[in-house]
């Protein structure tokens, strides 16, 4: 009889300890702004940065850094799966990193808990929202409550583009007989098709990992209604894909490229590294992915890789294309935020570009120069998309386990035992169990 | 530190009958050998298990301040169609990864016994060779052995069976049956090393007399080998059954729960619902009934293998 009871009260010990553990970390937010500077110091100052992606972080800190010898900015990578895990703890931690590659998942704890600086001061004394496009801004922008953006305070500056297209080989595609970029997305599928009747699978699709869900994306963003997607993604209340068939077309483009042998029958299998593998080696003709394999591609192909936007149903459709900034956060604990936000204003401005280009992104800011190669193929695409105000938010960036509905999704849409409509829903689904 | 305890022990004994405080004494010195390791146990084990129940019972993000939810946590592991059927393909995953090695594992002793000892130490190491490599290795291997044009559709195409080749971990239908079987691939080796071992501890005087007694080659492996192998097989079927129940590693990199999470596992889940959906409460009370569900399993196996007293 004894024993129950011991343990009883030892369970109930500890409940009432662990109560200290949930809920204490939350910083305040601070009413007031405080006072910011464009102007830094000149003593000695060390910055840290938390991030996962390089590039583009190392070409961007070696240029600050010349143009302020006093500042040191040591760097600490961590990788992409774990950062997203450990963002939360680093920056609630005490010693806390001044700068953080921003990332839409844990952000949503990380803004309401107060731990990143707004930005807008720095933005109207930098000027900033004059400075760059606001398709690229906006989503870095959010409520107190992370739960839309577009709206509240901004959180984070992009340092380097990446964009969404469609890279080929240009030797596969002209032994195909294929001699020209199409113009619209009619174009595209009679040169998929006659890559396929020559024998070659016409497009990699690593549907186990990221590539069906911006597959889908890069078809919506040109049959659907732009507007629509990005209310959707940037947590409007009451967005809804429903309704627009654009989307279930798109996924029903999807299907039929599946069933058309356009790219591989185990296209859900397919690891990102295999695909890139497949690609590079030539044995496929193309690749609907983002420039953050640019790099990889041309170093393996040279200027045999070619990009060019996906096209829409006319050939005067204005250009769309998914993209995003690689953006950077200041913690609020920073003791440094005048000279962070320094960097952020230098990562996004023309002086960074011939490093971030060098290093196969888009920069922020184009420089005076051309890029040559298949950089400046991505470059002049992009301007072109922010020039018709075209460029489209992630789909998964819409909530934290979008992407999960998003992979699991497109999987079943290629495998046949999920309807395009259904598909379109379960989306909607997830959407809406997050913004209830 | 053992023996330390046992010499303790000893003495607690040697002096009951006369000196009662002394004996109290020497008991509350074994706690204090006992403290060390106690309170790393604690410490590491126990509080974090208890605090895994304690956020269970709250919508919390890691982050912010929490909010008590009672059971509605629990209530959506058994209702969710996403986070049930995982438990469901976690018990399809078990047949593969326990009941399909020891059986294979079984076979191979009773095989490898009938022929006395030779080249015993070769196949020991081809079949224990999986257990050596890191899962993640494996798992990588296996995605391309199963690929479309991976060996074994290349080994299909080879003998004109064209007709049955498929990007198995692709299909919605195989998916499962193929992550299972590259368990019972990892499994049957570990099995199979620990049955040898306890079939070589059998005293072959039993074997003589049975044979004696008429017995043929099948008999005695299911009358004394089998029961003389009780105890490890039970041991046998409490490892890979965890393995089954708490995998991660293996579906994180063939399938990463896919197509369509046709092969998503608590453990996957978990980790998702923690670490990238910001819902450590659900994480937390998934991981609960997970670890409910693993207690069952072995209190079952322990209960069906024990010795009969």
């Amino acid at each position: 009889m004894k024993r129950p009871t011991t343990l009883a009260a030892a369970v109930t010990a500890v409940l009432l300890l662990a109560a200290c553990g949930t809920g204490g970390t939350a910083r305040q937010q601070p009413d007031e702004q405080e006072d910011v500077s464009t102007e830094i110091t000149g003593d000695p100052v060390t910055l840290t940065v938390s991030y996962a992606s390089d590039p583009p972080i190392t070409p961007l800190v070696d240029g600050f850094t010349q143009a302020h010898p006093n500042v040191t900015i040591e760097l600490v990578q961590t990788p992409f799966a774990d950062y997203q895990t450990s963002l939360k703890l680093s920056l609630s931690s005490n010693d806390a990193p001044d700068i953080v590659q921003y990332s839409p998942g844990p952000m949503r704890s990380i803004v309401p808990a107060g731990l990143v600086e707004p930005l807008d001061a720095y933005a109207e004394a930098y000027g900033w929202r004059d400075r760059l496009p606001s398709s690229v801004l906006d989503i870095l922008a959010s409520n107190e409550e992370a739960t839309r953006y577009g709206t509240g305070n901004l959180y984070a500056m992009p340092g380097a583009i990446q964009l969404v297209g469609v890279f080929y080989n240009k030797s596969v595609t002209a032994a195909a007989g294929v001699t020209d970029e199409p113009a619209t997305l009619a174009e595209f599928e009679d040169d998929l098709a006659a890559v396929r009747a020559g024998g070659v699978t016409p497009l990699s699709l690593p549907a186990l990992g990221i590539g069906g869900f911006q597959l889908w994306s890069s078809l919506a963003n040109v049959l659907a209604d732009l507007e629509t997607f990005n209310a959707w993604v940037y947590g409007e209340p009451g967005a809804t894909l429903v309704g627009d068939d654009g989307f279930v077309e798109a996924a029903a483009t999807v299907k039929a490229w599946a069933d058309a042998g356009y790219f591989a029958d185990g296209a859900a299998a397919v690891a990102d590294a295999d695909a890139i593998a497949e690609f590079t080696t030539g044995e496929t003709a193309y690749f609907v992915t983002g420039n953050w394999n640019a790099k990889a591609f041309a170093d393996a192909l040279g200027d045999d890789v070619g990009f060019f936007l996906l096209p829409g149903t006319t050939a005067g459709q204005p250009a769309v294309a998914m993209g995003s900034a690689f953006p950077y956060s200041i913690s609020a604990a920073s003791e440094h935020k005048d000279v962070a936000a320094a960097f952020l204003d230098y990562i996004s401005g023309a002086d960074a570009a011939p490093g971030v280009s060098e290093s196969g992104f888009v920069p922020v800011t184009a420089a005076p120069d051309a890029v040559p190669g298949l950089g400046g193929a991505v470059q002049t695409a992009y301007e072109e998309v922010v020039a018709a105000g075209g460029v489209a938010p992630f789909a998964n960036w819409a909530t934290s386990s979008m992407l999960d509905t998003l992979t699991a999704g497109v999987q079943g849409v290629i495998g046949g035992t999920v309807t395009p409509a259904d598909f379109v829903a379960s989306l909607q689904s997830d959407w809406e169990r997050n913004h209830s | 530190m053992s023996a330390a305890l046992t010499d303790e022990r000893r003495d607690v004994a040697r002096r009951r009958p006369s000196v009662p405080r002394t004996r109290r004494r020497g008991r509350n010195r074994a706690f204090l050998y006992v403290l060390p390791a106690a309170a790393v146990y604690a410490a590491f084990s126990l509080w974090p298990a208890l605090n895994t129940v304690y956020y269970s019972l709250h919508r919390w993000d890691g982050l912010n301040a929490a909010e008590w939810t009672g059971f509605d946590n629990y209530a959506e592991v058994f209702t969710d169609a996403e986070l049930f059927g995982s438990i469901l393909h976690s018990l399809v995953l078990v047949l593969f990864f326990a009941a399909a090695p020891i059986t294979v594992g079984l076979l191979l002793t009773g095989l490898l016994m009938g022929r006395g000892t030779r080249g015993m130490t070769t196949f020991r190491v081809i079949y224990f060779l999986p257990q050596v490599v890191p899962l993640v290795a494996v798992g990588v291997t296996w995605r391309w052995i199963y690929a479309e044009d991976g060996v074994v559709n290349q080994a299909l195409r080879a003998v004109g069976l064209d007709a049955l080749t498929s990007p198995w971990l692709a299909r919605h239908t195989t998916a499962l049956i193929a992550i299972g079987l590259v368990g019972t691939w990892c499994m049957t080796g570990l099995c199979m090393m620990l049955f040898v071992s306890g079939a070589q501890k059998i005293d072959a005087s039993l074997y003589e007399a049975a044979a004696m007694d008429g017995a043929g080659a099948f008999r005695r492996f299911t009358s004394v080998t089998l029961p003389g192998l009780r105890g490890e097989i039970s041991v046998a079927a409490v490892i890979t059954t965890i393995a089954a129940l708490a995998s991660f590693d293996l579906i994180y990199v063939t399938t990463g729960g896919g197509p369509e999470n046709a092969t998503t596992v608590p453990g996957l889940l978990v980790y998702r619902l923690a670490f990238s959906y910001g819902e450590v409460g659900g994480a937390a009370a998934l991981a609960v009934v997970l670890t409910v569900l693993i207690l069952a399993f072995v209190t079952a196996i322990r209960r069906l293998t024990r010795e009969k007293e």
